[in-house]
């Protein structure tokens, strides 16, 4: 098993350089760059030269991402070692900047909030984004697996057509219906409810785990149901599907000629199997989590990474667009990598070597 | 002899979109404690709906048991609800399926697929169970039982995993054994090692047997009695000898005639019964075979009644053929399985 993980992730380091790669050198490509104005106002060609002096856009793209990946200064010793390297001559001249590297573990530095490091950016939104992700599979999870199983118990029973009509509706309605309406009803209707802002700052126990207090859970309930309802009900219909499909099986008849109940023969020999479907699609829904937690973050006023993502593609900030791309790209690796290790989990006719 | 299960009128419908599926018509039969009955008849003549009416394993809706009654030591199977059921199944009464690929759940380690019989049943506690367990598995020839025990279905063979089910069939010594074509979807030498230790197991346990099967052949050293069944209804049961030397259905006969000889040297023609079975929803009010008998009378648009011909031996055919010497060559098959 450690092995399986050890293997999986040295696999995905290439796959994530190449679409920081991708990502580094498309947002080049965009007209305009980061350090063209400064709010309306078009910044001197001289402060501007110097300021792109500092992130080395006067490099050539493959050194400017070398130095991204490794540092500046292990790209200015390969130049003072091996300056016949092409673009050697026009890096030798340079001082060295700001980049540690991003195999070093450094994120780099951010060129519209300058001097901010994207570490501490990262470190402060990150783990916010991440809470409201979890949470809202979680209730993804627990309210959709539950009515999954009922609805196909009670198949064509009212139980079974008020979930699917719930599922279709939950469905159909987008978070940014859901969000403002929530808003509306128990913010500023009844007062029950904070509209926005999250109930707990960073730092978080082990980086992530929240302070489970009452002003951190009324925070999260509106945006967690918001992102969580449309989850349930995917879920939901995918339960019930797979589970109505295992019920028809040969091995659930050998189940009931043993003569166990009925909720053993569901619970024991049924739903472990039809849940192996349901976990298949958990890895697609994380990167559709991801995206929903942009809009989401929006609505609540939410201090997550989305609105630095976002803002960065608007303010050219080259570095933060790569690296918090970076870290999506991570997290959606570790992401598949969780569901392939439930999956073997769950399926041991799978073996994961 | 004592009774074990006493079946009369039997009837089982599916009441599926297209119609009513008269799946199994007035099926009457009884099964001897320790006795074997074999059941053949082709695929979709209601011998495993018959079977599963019994266990009340028929999925409902669409199906129902919708007359006769089943008598199982006394009791009467098609009364009982299912929690009544629940005490039987697995327990006096086990059935064993046609496809051990499919049969045994993938997911669930053996041991817990045999165990649980064990503690619902004869509520014996987990040690006890896997104990037991273990001595099962033995007894129905794996090697390396109590290390293979907690290995994954996917991890056996076919006739491996068709062991194992035996073994989760007879975990609590029942008294009926119901096997729907345990062999069918086994290759040849591993359907005679199943046969072969069932016999055994039969002698050791005493338990009555219900052996379902399209392969007349098999039956020969197997079964006391065989039950011919077609479209639903018994056409004909006999003792097995007279059934092989003395057929009286004319369906029995095409049956007898459809068996590979063993002993032709050349790749002899078979005689399949020509024709179809009818259509169970739009069923015939004449004789459910007319259409593909050779020997129909005129009378033969009335559906007959079973008839006893002789010793335990009754026919439903208005013609009652005397079966010609075609089967001489099936002494030979007996001889040799
Ligand atoms: N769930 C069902 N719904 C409708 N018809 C069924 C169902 N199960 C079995 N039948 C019908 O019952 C008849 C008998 O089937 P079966 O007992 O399985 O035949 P076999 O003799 O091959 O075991 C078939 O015609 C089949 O189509
Ligand atoms: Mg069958």
């Amino acid at each position: 098993m450690l092995s399986y993980i050890i293997r999986r992730t040295l696999v995905s380091i290439p796959v994530i350089l190449l679409m920081a790669f991708v990502v580094f050198y498309l947002i080049r490509q965009v007209p305009a760059g980061p350090f063209d104005f400064v709010g309306d106002r078009a910044l001197p060609p001289a402060i501007r030269e110097n300021l792109e002096k500092r992130y080395h856009l006067d490099w050539p793209l493959m050194w400017q991402f070398t130095s991204y990946v490794v540092g500046d200064d292990v790209a200015l010793g390969v130049c003072n070692v091996a300056g016949f390297i092409p673009g050697c001559d026009i890096i030798k001249e340079t001082p060295e900047g700001v980049s540690r590297g991003l195999i070093r573990g450094d994120l780099g530095e951010s060129m519209k909030q300058r001097g901010r490091s994207i570490n501490t950016i990262v470190g402060n939104s990150f783990p916010v984004s991440l809470q409201l992700g979890i949470l809202s599979i979680i209730l993804g999870l627990l309210i959709g697996i539950p009515a999954g199983v009922l609805a196909a118990l009670r198949q064509n029973s009212w139980v079974d057509y008020l979930a699917s009509f719930v599922a279709v509706l939950g469905l159909s309605i987008p978070s940014m219906v859901i969000g403002p309406v929530l808003i509306v009803v128990f913010a500023v209707k009844l007062g029950w409810l904070p509209a926005a802002q999250w109930g707990a700052p960073p730092p978080y126990t082990l980086g992530i785990i929240p302070p489970l207090t009452w002003d951190f859970f009324k925070h999260t309930i509106m945006p967690v149901i918001a992102l969580g309802t449309g989850l349930s009900a995917s879920i939901a219909r995918l339960t019930r599907a797979s589970l109505l499909q295992v019920i028809r099986e040969d091995y659930i008849r050998t189940a009931r000629a043993k003569g166990l109940k009925e909720r053993v023969v569901i619970v024991r020999h049924a739903l472990k199997n039809s849940l192996i479907p349901v976990v298949t699609i958990l890895g697609p829904m994380v990167a559709g989590v991801v995206t929903g937690t942009f809009v989401i973050e929006l609505i609540f006023a939410i201090p997550g990474m989305g609105k630095y993502f976002i803002d960065s593609i608007t303010n050219r900030d080259y570095t933060l667009i790569t690296s918090v791309s970076v870290i999506y790209g991570v997290l959606l690796v570790a992401a598949n990598m969780l569901v392939d290790i439930t999956y073997g989990w769950l399926d041991p006719r799978i073996r994961l070597d | 002899m004592a009774r074990l299960l006493d079946v009369k009128e039997l009837e089982t419908r599916f009441f599926t979109e297209n119609g009513v599926v008269k799946a199994v018509n007035h099926v009457t039969f009884h099964v001897d404690e320790g006795e074997t009955l074999g059941v053949v008849g082709e695929s979709g003549s209601g011998k495993s709906v018959t079977m599963l009416s019994l266990m009340k394993l028929i999925p409902q809706p669409p199906g129902k048991v919708t007359g006769g009654e089943a008598l199982f030591q006394g009791r009467d199977l098609v009364q009982m609800n299912q929690n009544e059921m629940r005490e039987i199944r697995g327990n006096n009464m086990a059935m064993i399926f046609q496809d051990p690929m499919t049969s045994l759940n993938p997911v669930l380690r053996i041991s817990t697929q045999i165990m649980e019989a064990l503690e619902l049943h004869l509520k014996l506690n987990k040690q006890e169970a896997r104990d037991r367990a273990v001595e099962l598995l033995r007894m129905v020839g794996i090697p390396a039982a109590e290390k293979r025990i907690d290995d994954y279905p996917h991890q056996f063979s076919g006739g491996m995993r068709q062991r194992v089910m035996i073994a989760i069939g007879l975990a609590c010594v029942p008294q009926l054994l119901i096997a729907d074509e345990p062999t069918t979807a086994l290759d040849v030498t591993i359907q005679a090692q199943i046969v072969d230790l069932v016999k055994d197991l039969r002698s050791e346990i005493g338990m009555a047997i219900i052996w379902i099967t399209h392969d007349m052949s098999l039956l020969a050293s197997l079964a006391d009695r065989i039950m011919v069944m077609y479209a639903g209804e018994i056409v004909e049961v006999a003792p097995v000898n007279q059934l092989y030397e003395n057929p009286r259905h004319p369906y029995t006969i095409g049956l007898l005639r459809s068996i590979p000889r063993l002993d032709s040297r050349e790749h002899e023609r078979l005689q399949p019964v020509q024709g179809f079975p009818p259509d169970l929803i739009d069923y015939p009010t004449t004789c459910p075979f007319m259409p593909r008998c050779p020997y129909a009378i005129s009378q033969c648009v009335q559906d007959p009644d079973l008839e006893e011909v002789g010793d335990r031996h009754f026919v439903r055919c208005w013609v009652k053929p005397r079966g010609e010497k075609v089967l001489a060559h099936h002494h030979r098959v007996r001889e040799i399985t």
